[in-house]
């Protein structure tokens, strides 16, 4: 039995709320103690089939909410968001690519890339459909050498295998859509799974840790 | 001519599970939110779903167990108390309609009738008038024809009828999708925001710089 309490969060790029569950969770997760965090990508539209559910943008109300929603918690959290004009975009070569980045990187190096390519394409409007777009997001972190290497290797066997697993593993768990964390307290092995980036007051409470509040804290010192 | 002071419209029907918490929990924040004007809208859920072909939460498997865990944990955190009924869903039309003339005709007693838990506490079927009745039995101290009349009303009243069905296209004409559904306007604004569910209220606090309790302090509320 483990003795950390762990949360695996299944996200997609091309998602606007798996950007802000993963940008609040890597926030949150620097204050917690003896919590393990894994960021899991997955093939969102094989999760919503997959669940026999819809995107919410497939109804005309929920889409125009959608918008308002993203734009108050951006200015609730401090983290920007400039919604993208090419949405939605096939983020299948994007989500292949970070499985690469995650078996061979550092977790560090790895979530660094997962919120680079959300930065490319929530922040800078970059259409991370594109091959070239992508390696151009990692570059700077990885170097050309690898962000090339690793694109091509998004057409393994292996690889694309992964990330049907990690859809696949989601569905199996109960998701219908993104970001869904799956989480264990310290000491079982029940999982439970929590839906949505706007459930870390719950989730928090659960694991017996604080809520920070959706708000940047302006200082990083806590007591 | 806009209001000077912060108002909150909250659409709700009975026969949604998180519009039951979203209400329960409201109140507890709202004791911390003065000058804010609250109204509480009756409108049909299934009427809003059918007209802009929306779908409701329980047509899909994964997404209906996820609420019931949801929400018990939710009860777990705030203390309020949450029992998923076994009859579900149940048709609303008739309390709905009841209490369209509650809030017409008995201001005051109007958001204790909407309070009681006869559904998501004490699994009763309220698409039923004798659970109707007896629910509202201890608000109007026993005047059984009183109720009585209002249950009429709501069964054959156009005019109650015709309220209700207005305040359900109002509520899709303003881009409702579910419920609840929190319309906000901040003092001395025109402009109507709107906030879906249960699990908005830090951020209507944030909107309207009132302050956020938290949901581990809402039994302390």
């Amino acid at each position: 039995m483990p003795a950390r309490s762990s949360i695996v969060c299944y996200y997609d790029v091309v998602s606007p709320y798996s950007y802000y569950g993963v940008k609040l969770l890597n926030r949150y997760k620097t204050q917690w103690k003896d919590v393990d965090v894994e960021l899991r990508p997955i093939f969102l539209a094989g999760v919503l089939s997959g669940s026999k559910n819809q995107a919410p943008a497939n109804v005309a109300a929920k889409g125009a909410y959608m918008f308002k929603d993203l734009g108050r918690l951006s200015a609730a959290t401090g983290i920007p968001l400039n919604f993208s004009s090419n949405f939605p975009t096939m983020t299948v070569p994007a989500s292949r690519l970070l499985v690469v980045i995650q078996k061979t990187e550092s977790v560090a190096t790895y979530e660094q890339c997962v919120e680079k390519l959300f930065e490319a394409y929530w922040v800078e409007d970059k259409d991370v459909g594109q091959q070239e777009i992508l390696i151009n997001a990692v570059t700077p972190i990885l170097g050309a050498d690898k962000a090339t290497k690793y694109m091509q290797q998004t057409s393994d066997k292996e690889i694309k295998q992964q990330l049907i697993d990690n859809t696949n593993e989601a569905i199996e768990a109960g998701a219908f859509g993104a970001p869904t964390f799956v989480i264990k307290k310290a000491g079982s092995d029940e999982p439970h799974l929590f839906f949505g980036s706007d459930r870390f007051e719950i989730i928090t409470s659960f694991l017996g840790l604080p809520y920070d509040g959706l708000a940047l804290k302006t200082s990083s010192a806590r007591l | 001519m806009a209001a000077t002071r912060a108002s909150i419209i909250c659409y709700y029907d009975l026969v949604s599970p998180y519009t039951y918490m979203g209400f329960k929990l409201f109140n507890r924040f709202r004791k911390q939110w003065s000058n804010v004007d609250v109204t509480f809208r009756p409108m049909l859920l299934g009427g809003v779903m059918n007209e802009i072909k929306n779908q409701p939460l329980f047509a899909f498997p994964s997404k209906r167990s996820h609420m019931i865990a949801d929400l018990d944990r939710i009860s777990g955190v705030t203390g309020v108390p949450f029992k998923f009924p076994q009859k579900f869903p149940v048709s609303t039309i008739l309390p709905m309609r009841v209490l369209t003339a509650l809030q017409i005709h008995e201001a005051e007693k109007y958001e204790q009738c909407i309070d009681k838990d006869e559904y998501f506490i004490h699994g009763r079927d309220i698409s039923q008038a004798d659970v109707i009745q007896q629910a509202l039995n201890p608000i109007f101290h026993s005047d059984t024809t009183k109720i009585e009349s209002y249950l009429q009303r709501a069964a054959q009243d156009q005019e109650i009828k015709k309220i209700f069905k207005q305040y359900t296209d109002e509520a899709i004409a303003k881009g409702v999708f579910g419920a609840p559904t929190f319309i906000v306007r901040k003092a001395g604004s025109e402009e109507e925001m709107l906030f879906f569910g249960s699990d908005r209220f830090e951020m209507i606090a944030a909107t309207l710089g009132l302050p956020y309790a938290g949901l581990t302090s809402v039994s302390k509320l």
